[in-house]
């Protein structure tokens, strides 16, 4: 299921997926993946990308039947 | 070149491929060895002259039975009990058997007559599947021990 929301948060402050992830400490094929819903990423991992990303846990990864994840 | 223990090149995703991938790496590795062992063994080379080998299989069998003990894991789809053993021990006897059999068809002239031939493969299965059960049994058992005492582990206060 791809991870549209994180995608949109990104954009929202024009951050490439390399800038996402060089200020998370991963790669960016692990941002790339996240966003496409191939990899589900760790609790810590996912709060740093929050913390950047000014969003919360809820906000990012929370599903539910009227979201806009795919 | 910089090299150090402590630092990870790696973020956890790629940690989780390559733990896979080393996953895959290990199991082709052990069961080309034995492989490896049981053909050398059935042209003809003795125990000595795998020695180096069957240390390898072993010593790798013993840690990893050890290590899944420690933490009370049997297995992904059977479960500890006597129809597991009961299966994997006559699996076991058959093969120990069957491998008599290639042993037998390999080189007949090892063997004196056919008769005693049979008499040795029907003894080694018989002693396989019971040596098998018997570990299994003792081993299932000590995993279920082991087990519980990790569920019933005392949980901690948060303060």
């Amino acid at each position: 299921m791809k991870n549209l929301k994180l995608k949109a948060a990104r954009a929202l402050l024009d951050m490439s997926q390399k800038e996402l992830a060089d200020a998370v400490h991963v790669s960016r094929q692990t941002i790339n993946a996240i966003e496409k819903g191939d990899y589900n990423p760790t609790i810590k991992l996912c709060r740093a990308i929050c913390r950047v990303l000014g969003k919360t846990l809820d906000e990012l990864f929370w599903e539910d039947d009227e979201n806009d994840e795919i | 070149m910089k090299f150090s223990w402590k630092k990870n090149n790696l973020d956890e995703m790629q940690e989780q491929k390559l733990l896979h991938i080393e996953k895959n790496s290990f199991w082709f590795l052990y069961w080309a060895l034995v492989i490896v062992i049981l053909g050398q063994l059935l042209l003809g080379a003795t125990p000595g002259d795998v020695a180096a080998e069957l240390i390898c299989f072993l010593a790798t069998s013993i840690f990893m039975l050890f290590q899944c003990v420690r933490n009370g894991i049997w297995d992904r789809h059977f479960k500890p009990d006597w129809q597991t053993n009961l299966g994997m021990s006559i699996a076991a006897g058959v093969v120990v058997a069957l491998l008599q059999v290639v042993s037998y068809w390999l080189e007949p002239e090892r063997w004196q007559s056919l008769e005693r031939f049979t008499v040795c493969m029907v003894f080694i299965g018989i002693f396989t599947f019971i040596t098998t059960f018997s570990l299994m049994s003792v081993i299932a058992m000590a995993t279920q021990r082991r087990k519980k005492a990790l569920e019933d582990g005392e949980e901690e206060e948060i303060e």
